[in-house]
């Protein structure tokens, strides 16, 4: 219990501090902020945005302002010259759902494949099979995943012209085109995700399936199958989890790329418009919003991951 | 958290702690074909960069290799760009910002995050713990997403006394990404360098020194550094792969060196006739994977050779 | 302090009438038929098959338009006037032949000396709020977009500003009175389709105004735009037109308009069937889509009589290029042939002047005094004897800096042009900057020389407002008799930073051009007009104030099911319905969207 408390606090420590990281890109910004944002302004609309953006302030009143306003709902706005304003939260609202939907997909892909390439790969362990698995593997993890993406778009996407090599369509609008469109952007995500899996669940399940009780219940004369996706499956499938969290890291930041050059409006895509028109409020929300939810995220799996061996949560509490 | 080498790429697929690399290489400390095929392409790339420069020329006149493929023109045989510049060329003068920026920023981490990394797991304690939660802050923020945001913020343009916005120059957009990806490259390097020194400062010559009196820099520089040294180099090695690759998205996002040539940029360049010239994009795209590819696998032979294991980190 | 007052006087102006001028890539826009079929639909659209009621299309631009659309302060570019011409009518439209006929309006007459142009409005019309057009809100409009109600609005104030007021005359008839004869006024109630008319509930809607669009136009706004996402109108269900069968127009249920600024973007998604059609000048997508145009599963309408210019624009206020010897020697070294075949891939005619084919002033090549305008190949001995002679002039060695856009096509064609110029032995250095402080840069004048995209081919008057200068020396121009003194001995080129007019970039100051666009504007003699324009054309060649490059071509490329895209026949003064004229060709301020339909 008190492990638990300890954690919690640990989480409020990290969120605040990446909070203040994401608050304190603004004042990075190379000359004034203002003028970064908004270009030429007069005299008093140049005042008023720094009033809004309370700059007129000392910086920690600044954070609290910001950090309340974030609380809040309040992620502050676009600016579309001087006086034309627009809500960050509005944009992320539209965005976020659709870069869920890409990671989700991506996901689903990455589980539907690792888990049973993984499985057979262990237990087949040195075959050829095996070894081209595995050297695939070894391979798609220098692939980056732009790479991947820029190859499908072309050859799928170009040449062959199954599905449109970029661009996105809502699952309202049209739930065919859509997964037409989302094809190739969750294949780019997944395919180094996949080999990063396949061969964490095959090292491991190679070691499981040494253990005596599988020894055991394979004497038993269980079918192998059984013992395979029952028996052995299950515990390493704890040590898959212990990876997602960090996985969900390099899903984030290569959905952004990935996005880009698909032409999908998710959250990625809003970051580099962002950038691109220097929307320098709106980078510090997005920052922000995705660093927590990545946090958060890595908080649940190790919850999840202690509630699920209740060894490995008794290990921790005496860390 | 069971911690592992964390990955800078743009969604590149984490490097997880494995011993499954038994038939890609072999754990034994033999180089092997593949090692020595590795090794190969990257002596023949850095060659190149250093070499080609100086002995290739672009055609006189822009016509002739504009646009044209791979072996459609005698004497260019990996084609031609947009405007007509010879492709090899090109790759050898982005390979060798690619590297600058690849290299500069793992130096960086190394530097920052090595002496961190030291003094963390020399002094233990309060500091330690100190240190280990800053390590833990910029991990939770994804590593592209943090890089990102760090180029471009710092590598905005700048704005003049008449108020007009003045673009970033070459220079600074190169020192801006060396910078971002250094600090994104810390923590890794900081928490293999503290989890190795943790472990050698507790072993008996350290002790030894201890006792005669030497100072805790000297026993540091002396005794610790050089025994944690490989660990760093096997993991820095991985992240030149990492930070290579990294540089390659942050250019499609607009946020690489612009106005100078960098694998990243040749594709984020080519991506405007992808459909026509699909070589410009693609040749680059080979290059990095194979230069990643390849330094991943002697990254592997590195660590077999010197034992080091990622799960220590 | 006064200068640094005229400078941000000059950006807070200038930055709004972007409206119309934009960086070109440097030339990367454009792009004619390689079959030279420019200005010729090739689309069916004008069959006679009965047109098919309801559906939707999706519609891709060139851009987003962020700032939104409150059209008399609005930064429309030609994806944005394609909006706004979705939800906004304006008082007239040219026709086929490029004249201006009332539409919004039923008469548009000037008074004998043409200072005096009154408007009559169509009856009956109601705005899609449900509220009528009438003369006051008309007047209302009209006093936004000259500026006589608010003096902070300065966009369109440059092209009105010799607007002297504007007078309800009756419940439905509205004057304008100018301070000049102004004989082409009627094109500027169009201004390249963005002076649209709009309701006085959005002009009343203060911040919200950029975002509450209300218009009588065939489609209407209902609140469902995300920015760089899309933005979707639907039907208008009492549109004041119908078509020449009597049928309600706009036959389409909802229209949804999509930025996609890639060019790969754009033409996959036309490959395979994401967006109905597209409005683009990118000769990378032209060029793409070709081999499917040419095979048949793709249509398109492609326009080249009425175009854009893209060019380098210079600034002849500051060294090297006030001197001609160096505006001279780079219009020499660059091979506009080799240039068009890679960087265009040989789509884009070379223009010699800043009028398209069909626009009034355009002198064929065989006007121009040989050697006068720089061969197709360029001439690098004589772009180093150019050089040389600037150097006799100055003591300096030409060298200067190119601005451009920071996208990788505007970027690779400045180093396309920086090549030429090495050969010639002039330094050219590049500047990249975003595109937005592009054109800031080229607005405050701190730039030597960057790539550009203006001049949209409509009545050359339109041009006045980037074109005209008088200087302080000047005489005014409502002192008539002053005024025919100067027009009768203009006096030498001047390179005049003193301008008036802020929005003359390159900052000279012709007299010969001064006069001809007063000619221009205020001869009502149709031969006069034309040649004071041809004889503007041949000035701007003989002191290459700019150095022209290509016309841009802008092409609307359809899926083959999608028809009308030109829009169907123009109103006539007694009749509403699609009976009069048939629309106009060019495509440089979009089509009209309420003749779409799906086969």
């Amino acid at each position: 219990m008190r492990a638990g408390l300890r954690r919690v606090i640990q989480l409020v420590i990290v969120v605040l501090c990446v909070s203040f990281f994401s608050f304190f890109l603004l004042q990075l910004v190379p000359g004034d902020p203002v003028t970064s944002i908004v270009g030429f302004s007069s005299p008093a609309d140049h005042k008023a945005i720094a009033h809004e953006l309370h700059l007129d302030q000392p910086l920690v009143t600044q954070y609290w302002h910001w950090l309340s306003g974030f609380v809040h709902g309040n992620l502050g706005q676009v600016y579309y010259g001087p006086t034309g304003r627009g809500k960050v939260s509005t944009l992320i609202g539209q965005s976020l759902p659709v870069s869920l939907q890409l990671m989700a997909y991506a996901m689903i892909l990455t589980l539907l494949i690792a888990i049973p390439l993984g499985v057979f790969a262990a237990y087949r362990a040195g075959t050829i099979f095996d070894r081209i698995a595995n050297a695939t593997a070894f391979g798609s993890i220098a692939l980056p995943d732009f790479a991947l993406a820029l190859v499908l778009s072309y050859w799928v996407g170009v040449k062959l012209r199954w599905v449109p090599s970029s661009g996105y369509t809502h699952p309202s609008d049209d739930l065919v085109k859509h997964f037409k469109t989302m094809v190739l952007p969750s294949t780019s995500l997944a395919v180094g995700q996949i080999a990063a899996y396949m061969r964490l669940l095959r090292s491991d399940m190679i070691s499981t399936l040494q253990e005596d009780y599988i020894l055991m219940a394979k004497s038993k004369g269980i079918p192998n199958r059984r013992v395979l996706w029952r028996h052995a499956l299950r515990p390493s499938s704890l040590t898959t989890l212990t990876v997602a969290g960090l996985n969900i890291g390099a899903l984030i930041g290569g959905a952004v790329v990935v996005e880009v050059i698909f032409g999908i409006p998710g959250m990625g895509q809003l970051l580099f418009t962002a950038i691109f028109e220097r929307q320098f409020v709106e980078i510090q929300s997005i920052v922000a919003l995705i660093a927590i939810g990545y946090v958060l995220v890595n908080f649940f799996i190790d919850l999840l991951y202690a509630f699920v061996d209740p060894r490995i949560r008794d290990a921790r509490a005496a860390l | 958290m069971v911690a592992t080498i964390t990955n800078l790429t743009p969604g590149g697929p984490p490097v997880v702690p494995d011993e499954s690399l038994t038939y890609v290489v072999p754990r034994t400390k033999r180089i092997g074909i593949g090692g020595w095929l590795a090794i190969g392409w990257l002596v023949i790339m850095m060659l190149g960069i250093i070499i080609l420069p100086f002995v290739l020329h672009n055609p006189s006149s822009a016509g002739t290799l504009a646009s044209k493929g791979i072996f459609k023109v005698p004497g260019h045989p990996l084609g031609g760009d947009g405007n007509g510049n010879d492709m090899l060329l090109e790759l050898a003068k982005g390979g060798r910002n690619s590297l600058i920026v690849a290299v500069g920023a793992v130096l960086f981490g190394l530097i920052f995050g090595g002496s961190l990394g030291l003094i963390a797991g020399y002094f233990r304690g309060k500091l330690d713990t100190g240190l280990t939660s800053i390590f833990n802050v910029l991990l939770a923020i994804p590593q592209f997403v943090l890089a990102l945001s760090l180029v471009s913020v710092l590598a905005a343009n700048g704005v003049n006394s008449q108020g007009a916005p003045q673009p970033a120059t070459f220079t600074r957009r190169l020192v801006v990404l060396v910078i971002a990806l250094g600090i994104v490259s810390i923590p890794i390097l900081a928490r293999i360098t503290r989890a190795n020194s943790l472990q050698w400062s507790q072993r008996e010559f350290v002790l030894a020194a201890r006792a005669q009196g030497a100072s805790n820099l000297r026993i540091m520089w002396r005794e610790i550094l050089p025994n944690v040294a490989p660990a760093m180099f096997s993991i820095a090695l991985l992240g030149i792969a990492v930070a290579m690759v990294a540089e390659g998205g942050l250019s499609i996002l607009g946020a690489g060196v612009q106005g100078g040539y960098s694998w990243g940029n040749i594709i984020a360049t080519g991506r405007g006739q992808f459909q026509t010239t699909p070589h410009i994009v693609f040749e680059p795209v080979v290059c990095i994977f194979l230069t990643v590819l390849s330094i991943n696998y002697v990254g592997d032979i590195v660590r077999a050779r010197f034992d080091v294991r990622e799960s220590t980190l | 302090m006064a200068t640094r007052l005229r400078a941000r006087h000059h950006l807070t102006i200038a930055s709004a009438m972007l409206a119309f001028a934009l960086v070109a890539g440097a030339c990367s826009s454009g792009g004619s038929g390689k079959s030279g079929n420019g200005g010729k639909s090739t689309t069916p659209s004008t069959s006679n098959a009965k047109p098919k009621e309801g559906g939707s299309m999706t519609f891709a631009l060139e851009a987003e338009t962020t700032g939104g659309w409150c059209l008399p302060e609005a930064q429309l570019a030609a994806g944005g006037i394609q909006v706004a011409r979705a939800i906004y009518d304006t008082l007239t439209v040219p026709d086929s032949k490029g004249d201006y006929i009332p539409f919004l309006a039923q008469s548009v007459t000037p008074s004998a000396d043409y200072k005096t142009w009154t408007i009559k409005i169509r009856p009956g019309i109601k705005f899609q709020d449900g509220t009528d057009l009438t003369g006051q809100v008309v007047k209302d409009n009209l006093d936004e977009y000259t500026g006589l109600t608010d003096s902070t609005n300065l966009l369109l104030r440059f092209n009105f500003d010799q607007v002297k007021d504007v007078k309800l005359v009756d419940a439905m008839t509205v004057a304008v009175n100018t301070k000049i004869p102004w004989v082409s006024f009627p094109s500027h109630l169009y201004g390249y389709g963005r002076v649209g008319i709009a309701a006085e509930a959005q002009l009343k809607a203060g911040k919200n105004c950029f975002k509450t669009m209300i218009g009588t136009g065939p489609f209407a706004f209902k609140g469902d735009w995300q920015v760089n996402d899309h933005l979707t109108v639907v039907k208008n269900p009492n549109y004041w037109r119908k078509d020449k069968f009597g049928q309600q127009l706009p036959y389409l249920d909802k229209l949804t308009f999509i930025p996609v600024t890639d060019p790969s973007r754009l033409t996959s998604g036309l490959q395979t069937k994401l967006y109905d059609l597209a409005t683009t000048d990118s000769t990378d997508v032209i060029n793409d889509l070709s081999s499917a145009h040419t095979n048949g599963t793709l249509n398109w309408d492609q326009d080249s009589k009425y175009p854009e210019i893209t060019y380098a624009i210079f600034n002849t206020t500051k060294a090297p290029f006030d001197n001609i010897n160096a505006r001279k020697a780079y219009a020499w070294a660059v091979n506009s042939q080799e240039y068009n075949q890679i960087r265009q891939h040989g789509l884009q005619q070379r223009a010699y002047g800043p009028f398209g084919a069909n626009v009034l002033g355009y002198v064929p090549l065989s006007g121009y005094p040989a050697g006068e305008i720089p061969p197709p190949t360029g001439d690098t001995t004589k772009a180093k004897a150019f050089a040389a002679s600037y150097k006799q002039d100055t003591g300096q060695n030409l060298s200067f800096t190119y601005t451009t856009a920071s996208d990788s096509s505007s970027l690779q064609s400045a180093q396309l042009i920086a090549s030429y110029m090495k050969k010639a032995g002039i330094t050219m250095s590049i500047k990249q900057e975003e595109q937005s402080a592009n054109i800031n840069d080229v607005i405050a004048g701190s730039y030597q020389v960057s790539g550009w995209r203006n001049h949209p081919g409509f009545d050359p008057d339109d041009q006045w407002v980037w074109w005209h200068c008088a200087d302080t020396q000047t005489p005014a121009v409502n002192d008539p008799k002053l005024n025919e003194k100067h027009i009768a001995d203009p006096g030498p080129p001047v390179n005049g930073n003193n301008c008036d007019n802020l929005v003359n970039f390159s900052h000279f100051n012709d007299s010969k051009i001064n006069k001809d666009l007063t000619t221009g504007r205020e001869n009502p003699d149709p031969a006069a007009r034309k040649a004071a324009y041809e004889d503007l054309n041949l000035e701007f060649t003989k002191q290459v104030w700019e150095a022209w490059g290509y016309y841009s071509i802008w092409t609307i490329p359809e899926q083959t099911n999608v028809n009308g895209v030109l829009g169907p026949n123009l109103p006539t003064a007694t009749n509403a319905n699609a009976v009069g004229n048939a629309p106009f060709p060019g495509l440089t301020s979009g089509t009209d969207v309420s003749g779409l339909w799906k086969s």
